[in-house]
């Protein structure tokens, strides 16, 4: 089982667009770390001093999962390789809305998703094309 | 300034990555800075600092707990990743990055990028360490800098790379700085520098084992005092040759010990006043006193340091002893007072391994008449075994002498103290022996008068269970005629005489506790009871 962190807060430039688009939005994938990762006081929303609404991640517990070397750099980066410029931070969301209600509510209240493969699997998506996992 | 830490356990969060990810945004609006410190731990995912705002005021500080001691260290902070690892995009300006060491497994990747777009807000590496594990690299840099990036790399260290530090720019106002940094083992250049005028400075830098060339590329007229193995150094008052380092062949680049080193040990030049960045500390945090060449400062060959006041009266006197494997064997300093009287003075004195053996200080006063003495000498596993002072007086006659001597795990077996009057006259002493125990054995304490007439003199026995088994005392009048002598007996209790006392040289009295004789007393010779 993998543990994915989720970005929950969305970081804005409203001054400057290219600034902005490097920004994490809500749903990006920040990074991964294999089952039982003992996360930080402010990376985990059952720790943070503001409560799960207050941290600015999700974590998603998905058993079964650890990402290949391909969805690892589907969901771990923009658009640009490591030798150009970035010019969007992520290009693959997880989108909480395409969760079932059950499901969503219980990330939105605990901010933390125990889950199966097939469970999320449509929520994970192109931000431009809409393609799902 | 806000701070948070990067820990594997108990910390605010357990990558870089995700401290990014949460703090990134407009420092200069939320007028904050944001300072991470990383703690002992392998961080294995990349990070990419991008879509900052932050000014000369507030700005991202990313800095280790700990000191890797200028060698990589598995002990410290360390972001090693299987691409490039580090990546400071747009909006990354003025970001500041201390004792951080950076790794890559990949062929082409490089530690750590920059691609800054804006040549005014310049970024700074200051005690970093990047490294590739691949092997046979093919195309990455341990610090590569890119697009209107203006940096300051100082006191870094480069090495198993393609490049050790490459710097490639189209803009004019962007600067690159290489400040007392090294690249070892590069599979091409150590230092590569293309970029529009004005171009890369090198100073205090050097680069060895390159498979191309140690340096290459153009450089800015302010380029100097560089090192190479090669021809290749840039700028002037340059040294070329091999560098002895402490252990090259475990990527150990701290300069050899004892000043060994001819090419980068005191070949630089003084940084501390250096306008566009100045600074004053190695990579070990060492302040710099020699200003050698390289992130190391070097140390001194066995010497001395004589520092004095403007009128030439020496103040201190500093001198100290290494191995040649850089262990400090003695050090001995001297302080004089403003007119140039020795007040002080001090000496250590180690074994190879650097145990304490000995250590001697002497004070003295403004006339520099000795006041006092004080020595200890340890045995090979540090163990205190002798202990010596001597205290004198204004005149320098002295006053006391105090002796210690221990065995050989430090127990006290011997203790031996003197006083005397102010002219030098004994006027007492005392004396302890312990056993192996530090069980009392014996104690021994003699009392003179003004003309060292013996007026006291007593002597204690005991048995290695601490009974008392023997006690003398005798005391002698002003004339040294015996006034008394006492003698206890232990054995007393299987009878015979116990005490004797005399006066004016005759027995006034003979004391039995049991059997016979009693008491006998007797005066001018008649017998009275």
């Amino acid at each position: 089982m993998a543990e994915f962190l989720i970005r929950r807060k969305e970081n804005t430039d409203p001054n400057d667009s290219g600034k902005d688009a490097m920004l994490y939005k809500s749903g990006d994938f920040v990074l991964w770390k294999p089952d039982g990762h003992e996360w930080g006081l402010l990376e985990n929303p059952a720790t943070h001093p503001d409560g799960p609404a207050g941290c600015g991640f999700y974590i998603i517990k998905l058993a079964g999962v650890t990402p290949t070397p391909e969805q690892e750099a589907r969901w771990l980066t923009g658009d640009a390789d490591e030798n150009e410029q970035m010019t969007r931070r992520r290009t693959w969301v997880f989108d909480i809305s395409a969760l079932n209600t059950s499901r969503r509510n219980t990330l939105l209240t605990t901010g933390i998703l125990e889950a199966q493969w097939g469970h999320v699997r449509s929520a994970i998506k192109h931000k431009d094309t809409g393609e799902t996992e | 300034m806000a701070s948070t830490t990067v820990k594997s356990s108990g910390g605010d969060y357990t990558t870089l990555s995700a401290w990014e990810s949460d703090k990134q945004g407009d420092l200069v609006t939320a007028t904050e800075g944001e300072t991470v410190t990383c703690f002992d731990l392998e961080d294995t995912t990349a990070v990419v600092m991008g879509g900052w705002t932050s000014d000369a005021t507030y700005y991202p500080t990313i800095q280790a707990d700990g000191d890797h001691g200028g060698k990589w260290s598995t002990s410290v902070y360390r972001l090693s990743t299987s691409g490039l690892t580090f990546k400071g995009e747009s909006g990354c300006g003025f970001m500041r990055v201390y004792g951080i060491q950076f790794s890559t497994s990949a062929a082409g990747s490089s530690s750590t990028r920059l691609d800054a777009y804006d040549a005014t807000q310049p970024i700074l590496f200051d005690k970093c360490i990047a490294k590739c594990t691949h092997g046979t690299p093919t195309g990455s840099a341990g610090f590569f800098s890119w697009q209107s990036t203006t940096v300051n790399y100082v006191n870094c260290l480069a090495y198993d790379h393609y490049d050790g530090f490459n710097q490639q720019d189209d803009t004019a106002s962007a600067v690159k700085r290489f400040l007392n940094c090294g690249a070892h083992n590069c599979t091409r250049y150590g230092f590569y520098s293309i970029t529009a005028a004005p171009d890369s400075q090198a100073l205090n830098c050097w680069a060895q084992s390159s498979g191309t060339a140690d340096f290459a590329g153009t450089w800015d007229t302010g380029t100097s005092y560089n090192a190479s193995e090669d021809s290749s150094k840039p700028g002037t008052n340059g040294q070329e040759g091999a560098i002895s380092f402490l252990d090259e062949a475990n990527d150990d680049f701290h300069l050899a010990a004892s000043g060994a080193d001819t090419v980068a040990q005191d070949n630089g030049t003084d940084l501390s006043s250096y306008t566009d960045h100045a600074f004053s500390d190695d990579i070990d945090g060492d302040t710099r006193t020699f200003w050698s060449i390289g992130p190391d400062d070097g140390s001194a060959a066995s010497g001395i340091e004589k520092t004095v006041s403007a009128d030439a009266v020496l103040v201190d006197r500093f001198e100290k002893t290494i191995s040649a494997d850089g262990v400090l064997v003695a050090r001995f300093e001297k302080t004089t007072s403003a007119d140039g009287v020795l007040v002080g003075r001090y000496a250590l004195s180690a074994s190879a391994d650097a145990i304490l053996k000995a250590v001697i200080e002497l004070t003295a006063d403004a006339d520099s008449v000795l006041v006092d003495r004080y020595e200890k000498t340890v045995d090979a596993d540090g163990v205190l075994t002798a202990r010596f002072a001597l205290t004198v007086g204004a005149d320098a006659v002295l006053t006391g002498a105090y002796d210690l001597t221990t065995s050989a795990d430090g127990i006290l077996v011997d203790r031996f103290e003197l006083t005397t009057d102010v002219d030098s006259v004994l006027v007492g002493r005392f004396a302890l022996t312990t056993d192996a125990d530090a069980v009392l054995k014996t104690v021994t304490g003699i009392t003179t008068d003004a003309d060292s007439v013996l007026v006291d003199r007593f002597i204690k026995t005991v048995s290695a269970d601490s009974v008392l088994v023997d006690r003398f005392l005798l005391s002698v009048s002003a004339n040294a005629l015996l006034g008394s002598l006492a003698y206890k007996i232990i054995l007393a209790r299987t009878g015979y005489i116990t005490q004797i006392d005399t006066e004016n040289g005759y027995v006034t009295q003979l004391r039995s506790r049991t059997g016979y004789i009693t008491q006998l007393r007797a005066r001018d010779g008649e017998l009275l009871g």
